[in-house]
């Protein structure tokens, strides 16, 4: 009776315990070898994740430094449409996406949170155009917004981000003459090093700043305005790069210092298993030696 | 107002690059180095059109070819 009672403890214990995988791993020699060339992969991956993690760390200060001025660039720029008034009413117009994104994964889910603010933004607003800055984005929403796409940008933000490229940016989605009421920057916006948050920062067309209601007070001529759009656009994505570049180079850094955590996890796991079964081995010889003189 | 780079088919930001070029080449030595370095600049562009993506064309007004 005790027997049978105590016979499937044994076997459920022996399933659920690593124990017994450890015992089947070192009746060969292979398995010792495996854990080793795991342990060498690991520790080069951890090496790696490292050095990412240091290139992140220096990159984010330089970034947050170009985003403090082009913060102040932004925050003027949109201070005018506070001062005047400025609204568009949502029907008249289709509304232009620009997405801010990049080239370069492997930094936590900042793409994907961009996707996701401009995918429900398309679902409120499906007349909407798309442009899209960076390979990230742009893969992640020609799944299934691909009619509503009307340019793209590749290798966008390769260094610090700078006026001049956000201008030619801005003046090439200009060019494509798409007939916009106000354009919607999606960007991330850098709150700290370890939190950003997706924000949709609208530029009104200067026709929508021609109709605001306190405009008078500034005394200005239609053609300024125009030129006003195109500057608060190139400005605004300006803006919006820096901003993301940052949050960027910050979720980077929080990803492959995870990573980093993580191998070094696996490493101390793996040398664990990878000592015991070696002793396993040495102890399983010793035993046949010792038998065979025994025989003897 | 009119303004006569605009009537010569430029836009505004046109118009502001080519001054700031300007600008940047009249630069004493040392400031014009890290002036110059700013310049150098490329995008790659798609156009798409009922959800297909055009031809990849670069941008590079600096002409350096880099991104060729």
């Amino acid at each position: 009776m005790l027997a049978v009672r105590s016979l499937p403890r044994v076997a459920s214990a022996a399933t659920g315990q690593p124990a017994i995988s450890f015992g089947v791993q070192t009746r060969n020699m292979a398995t010792l070898k495996e854990i080793s060339v795991r342990l060498k992969s690991v520790s080069n991956i951890a090496k790696i994740t490292k050095s990412m993690k240091m290139i992140a760390s220096t990159k984010v200060t330089k970034a947050q430094r170009v985003m403090e001025t082009a913060r102040v660039y932004g925050n003027s720029a949109t201070a005018l449409y506070q001062h005047t008034g400025t609204s568009t009413n949502e029907e008249s117009g289709k509304p232009l996406v620009v997405v801010v994104s990049s080239d370069r994964g492997l930094c936590g889910g900042i793409h994907s949170s961009l996707s996701k603010t401009t995918r429900k933004y398309l679902s409120a607003h499906p007349e909407a155009a798309l442009a899209i800055l960076g390979q990230k984005a742009k893969a992640q929403l020609q799944r299934d917004s691909r009619q509503q796409i009307v340019v793209t940008f590749d290798s966008v933000a390769k260094n610090l981000p700078t006026w001049t490229e956000a201008a030619l940016i801005a003046d090439e989605i200009l060019k494509t003459g798409i007939e916009f009421e106000t354009a919607n920057i999606i960007y991330n916006k850098f709150k700290s090093v370890i939190a950003f948050d997706t924000v949709i920062v609208p530029v009104h067309s200067y026709k929508a700043l021609l109709e605001s209601p306190k405009l008078s007070a500034y005394e200005v001529e239609d053609p300024v305005l125009k030129n006003y759009e195109e500057f608060t656009l190139a400005n605004t994505v300006f803006w919006g790069i820096a901003e993301g570049n940052a949050s960027e180079m910050a979720a980077k850094r929080t990803a492959m210092e995870n990573a980093t955590k993580n191998a070094g996890e696996m490493i101390q796991k793996l040398t664990l298993t990878y000592n015991r079964s070696r002793q396993a081995t040495i102890t399983n010889e010793l035993i046949d030696i010792i038998t065979g003189a025994m025989a003897v | 107002m009119t303004f006569y780079w605009r009537e010569a088919g430029l836009t505004y930001l046109q118009y502001a690059n080519i001054t700031a070029k300007a600008l940047r080449n009249v630069l004493k030595e040392q400031a014009k180095v890290v002036a110059l370095r700013r310049e150098e600049q490329y995008v790659k562009v798609q156009l798409w059109s009922q959800g297909k993506q055009g031809d990849t064309r670069v941008i590079d007004p600096s002409g350096n070819k880099l991104g060729h």
